[in-house]
């Protein structure tokens, strides 16, 4: 009965990310059902994450009738919604055997994933301190709920946005306690989530075998996996970035405005997982709407670029809402840059770079880095092409943004915390890169149109 | 031959990128299966060790469940283990909130490395202990405090 109870919540999320995703892309020609599903499953739990922060904002506590009843609503609105539309999704149909080794690829790795989860049930340091904490306190402590917020709980970060610990009270919600397995499947899902948004979107109008090998690259890294599996909030992270930079390139080189609308939600939910996602939501945007001008026909439709922004501003609510009604502000920061305590040096700056260079050379990560730095090299002029600029230019603006932050807050020492938090970091970029250096490489397929 | 010229769409070094993803694929596949097995044995031989797990009992002993629970230590949270230790019990005790050397509740753990310290303590605030963990820490009662 447990597991039927712990499956109810996934279903229920990825029927609403299905519909989200349909009303989105509803004008979108030859939908790949694959992608659909993996897009998703991600959207329909960060919709589910929303809802449950709702219901708990109105109810100020955990209350399972009221998310039940906000997750019913949502789905009698979108129901409403595909029902009236006039034109049927065009989705494409019939078997594909590429696409189906592809699903037989991802559930033989799902097999070392699950291994790896399987080895620190209750995750790393952060999973209890912090994400699983959360959770664990909005379910059971009723109205005490927002005590989350206060001082002497600076341990568990309350600065930090509350997705994933929405996410763990919505699939705790049917069993009404904190069943351990569940932030542990949940990490599953997403690193297998990010895998086949990596394997289906590369397979779209390219080489479709070539595109097998990139989930399998991410999958076969033993570091990557340790940290994805750790119930840490980084994968759920990388997971956001990868949809939405998808969704993004998709909406500036197809003249398809439904991908467009489709990253903003993905973008909402990005900047609800953590500071770091709130800045890179900032930052795809800034980079997305600063390329449309070199795209003709989106420059021409300022119409989408108008929708785009509106579901932007109410996917970005709940960041908002977070950010300025409920976060206590950032207690472990001191502005390195003003103070003269504490003061940001240049020996500080250089120990970064000399950090980010031994991260690069490390073995932990079985030369993953390299790999990436000669495909970026090898084939230079497609990495940075117009077509793929978007990626590159929000690693750069992502990667300096990091750097100051590091260089600037003085409050922690900064060999200790490059120590802990780098490698986390990078881990959700480690999809993203990916794909940008496949989508560069595997050459377009004129057959697939 | 159709393969061949498929492949012909790819540049020299677009190729030599794809045998480069093979090699390092071919090494990756090859090297995950022993670090599962691996993984496997150390964990048929010993459980995760979860620490926190001393406190989960406290909970069936400590009626009505307080909102807050204080915690002495003469330890330094900013170390590994006494860290460690501090945030699992918080964890495992949620949602009641550990109050770092809060002594005005009615539950308080002493988690103390100095034994003398210890006594000291209890006697200058009137604690009862209740139980001791596997690790050594106390969970003490102040008759004096009521519920919260």
């Amino acid at each position: 009965m447990s597991s039927v109870l712990t499956l109810l919540p996934f279903l229920i999320s990825l029927i609403l990310g299905w519909m989200l995703c349909d009303l989105c892309l509803k004008n979108v020609k030859n939908r790949d059902p694959y992608l659909d599903v993996f897009l998703a499953g991600g959207i329909g739990l960060g919709a589910s994450s929303f809802l449950m922060f709702l219901a708990v904002i109105l109810k100020n506590r955990f209350d399972q009738t009221a998310v039940l009843i906000l997750h019913v609503l949502a789905l009698a609105v979108l129901v409403f919604l595909i029902y009236r539309r006039k034109r049927p999704p065009a989705a494409r149909t019939g078997f594909d055997l590429t696409r189906a080794a592809g699903m037989v690829t991802l559930l033989i790795f799902a097999w070392p994933v699950w291994i790896f989860a399987k080895f620190y049930p209750f995750g790393g340091w952060d999973a209890w301190a912090v994400w699983n904490f959360k959770a664990k306190f909005i379910l059971l402590s009723g109205t005490r709920w927002n005590e989350l917020f206060l001082p002497e709980l600076w341990r568990s970060s309350p600065h930090y946005p509350l997705l994933l610990p929405m996410t763990n009270v919505w699939l705790w919600s049917f069993l009404k306690t904190p069943l351990q397995s569940v932030p542990m499947i949940l990490g599953v899902v997403f690193t297998m989530l990010s895998a086949g948004v990596l394997m289906f979107s590369l397979m779209e109008g390219r080489k479709r075998i070539l595109a097998l090998a990139a989930p399998v690259l991410m999958l076969s890294l033993p570091h990557f996996l340790t940290l994805a599996t750790n119930q840490y909030a980084d994968i759920v992270l990388g997971y956001y970035l990868l949809g939405a930079a998808v969704c993004l390139r998709r909406w500036l080189s197809l003249k398809e405005d439904g991908w467009g609308y489709l990253a903003a939600l993905f973008l909402g939910c990005l900047a609800f997982t953590k500071p770091e996602g709130l800045i890179s939501a900032g930052i795809l945007t800034f980079s997305a709407l600063t390329l449309t001008k070199t795209f003709k026909n989106l420059r021409k439709e300022k119409h989408s670029v108008g929708i785009f922004l509106g579901i932007l501003v109410a996917a970005l609510l709940p960041a908002l809402l977070f950010k300025f009604l409920y976060s206590p502000g950032n207690q472990s920061f001191i502005n390195g840059l003003l103070s003269a305590e504490k003061p940001s040096t240049f020996s500080r700056l250089r120990f970064i770079l000399t950090f980010y260079a031994a991260e690069w050379l490390s073995g932990k990560w079985n030369g993953f880095w390299w790999l990436i730095s000669a495909g970026m090299l090898l084939g230079i002029r497609k990495t940075f092409h117009k077509q793929n600029l978007l990626i590159p230019l929000f690693l750069l603006s992502y990667l300096a943004v990091i750097t100051l932050y590091y260089w600037a807050n003085t409050y922690f020492e900064i060999q200790w915390w490059m120590k802990v938090t780098l490698s986390r970091l990078i881990t959700a970029l480690v999809p993203l890169s990916i794909f940008w250096i496949f989508s560069s490489i595997i050459p377009e397929d004129k057959k697939q149109g | 031959m159709k393969n061949l010229t498929s492949f012909s769409q790819f540049s020299k070094a677009d190729l030599l990128f794809l045998l480069i993803i093979g090699c390092f694929l071919t090494f990756a596949i090859f090297h995950l299966p022993g670090r599962l097995e691996q993984m496997e044995k150390i964990r048929q031989k010993q459980a995760y060790p979860f620490v926190g797990l001393q406190f989960s009992r406290i909970k069936d002993i400590v009626h009505p469940f307080p909102s807050r629970i204080g915690y002495m230590t003469d330890k330094n949270l900013s170390d590994n283990i006494p860290g460690m230790v501090f945030s699992q019990a918080q964890y495992v005790l949620a949602p009641a909130v550990l109050d770092l050397n809060g002594v005005h509740h009615k539950y308080i753990l002493l988690d103390y490395s100095d034994k003398k310290l210890l006594a000291k303590i209890a006697e200058r605030h009137h604690l009862v202990p209740l139980k001791q963990t596997h690790w050594g820490i106390i969970l003490a009662i102040n008759p004096e405090v009521r519920d919260e």
